[in-house]
């Protein structure tokens, strides 16, 4: 393993609060109660993140990610089944959202990159908070079709060559509507030192508190 | 009040919580990291406070409490989580939970909850 137990469950930590985070986001927007587990960290190649993921090649999914570039460098995206992610766009644009004269697909895709946008954000910043530095968020993107589709690089992502990836991975799961979802935090190995050490350093001001 | 039992799968979290406790404090702080060592830290020390995470593997924080007061015990209980979201807080106050305290820690809010606590 590359990180040290003290490291893993560092970042364990800091996964749970934002997952619990934004849980409590996905909870209020959808009004529904969310689940979830306990944060998961795997490591593994590019080409295993299916494995990695659980999902089964052919999948349809819908996701939305953001790249994150600071303390936290990675891309993070929140991922749902297809089928399952309409019906939590749905419920959405049904509450809050006209529908007379809208293009309803524009809609679903709006209010999905918005749930995205929150859920990622209220994630992402816990990480900041915690460990005190910068994190800076790209627009959210609305992405559809398999694994590979859904997790390509962002645009303005520097593509990266390295086959290695550091994943977090926290399951929701929207109780009412029986619809679960994936949290995803991909980390290449070029960009997780600088992670690492800042997790070290606040376990050191922790220790001598 | 003087025991206090933080239960929480996180060594990190736990760690969290005592570097959180005002300094030079007299509190007694047990640990406990799952279901089985949070009941054989409640026979051995008999806690006056219990601080407990609710997202664990196996058991949820309020799984556990109801667990440890089926053993009979006699403590104050306060839930540490991060997800406050109102159906966790719901269950969490139906089981007793007198505080809700959400993460990450601060020092304000542990000395409001020990200071409430002994009341």
């Amino acid at each position: 393993m590359i990180l040290t137990p003290a490291q893993q469950d560092a970042l364990v930590e800091i996964a749970n609060i934002g997952a619990g985070k934004a849980a409590r986001h996905l909870s209020v927007l959808l009004r529904d109660t969310v689940q979830m587990n306990v944060p998961e960290v795997c490591v593994g190649q590019r080409h295993e993140l299916s494995a990695l993921l659980g999902t089964a090649p052919g999948d349809l999914l819908v996701g939305v990610r953001q790249a994150a570039v600071g303390m936290l460098t990675a891309q993070v995206s929140l991922l749902f089944h297809s089928e399952e992610s309409q019906q939590l766009v749905r419920e959405l644009v049904g509450i809050g959202l006209p529908m007379v004269g809208a293009d309803t697909r524009a809609l679903e895709h709006d209010a999905m990159t918005e749930i995205g946008n929150i859920v990622v954000s209220a994630y992402v910043g816990a990480f900041a908070d915690l460990l005190g530095g910068n994190i800076r968020l790209s627009l959210a993107a609305y992405t559809e079709g398999d694994l590979n589709d859904v997790l390509r690089h962002l645009p303005d992502e520097e593509p990266d060559q390295e086959s290695f990836v550091l994943l977090l991975k926290s399951h929701m799961r929207v109780m009412k509507r029986e619809v679960d979802g994936s949290l995803i935090v991909i980390i290449s190995r070029a960009n997780l030192g600088v992670l690492v050490s800042r997790i070290d350093q606040w376990l050191a001001d922790l220790q001598s508190a | 009040m003087k025991n206090i039992l933080i239960i929480d799968d996180s060594a990190t979290s736990r760690m969290l919580f005592k570097a959180h406790l005002p300094k030079g404090h007299a509190y007694a702080v047990q640990e406990a990291k799952d279901l089985d060592s949070a009941l054989a830290a409640n026979a051995s020390t008999r806690p006056d406070l219990v601080v407990l995470d609710y997202n664990m593997p196996d058991h949820n924080g309020v799984e556990v409490a109801q667990r440890l007061l089926a053993t009979g015990l006699d403590a104050k209980l306060a839930l540490l989580t991060a997800n406050t979201q109102q159906a966790v807080v719901d269950e969490a106050r139906a089981c007793g939970f007198g505080w809700i305290i959400e993460k990450p820690i601060t020092s304000a809010g542990l000395a409001k909850l020990l200071e409430e606590a002994s009341r």
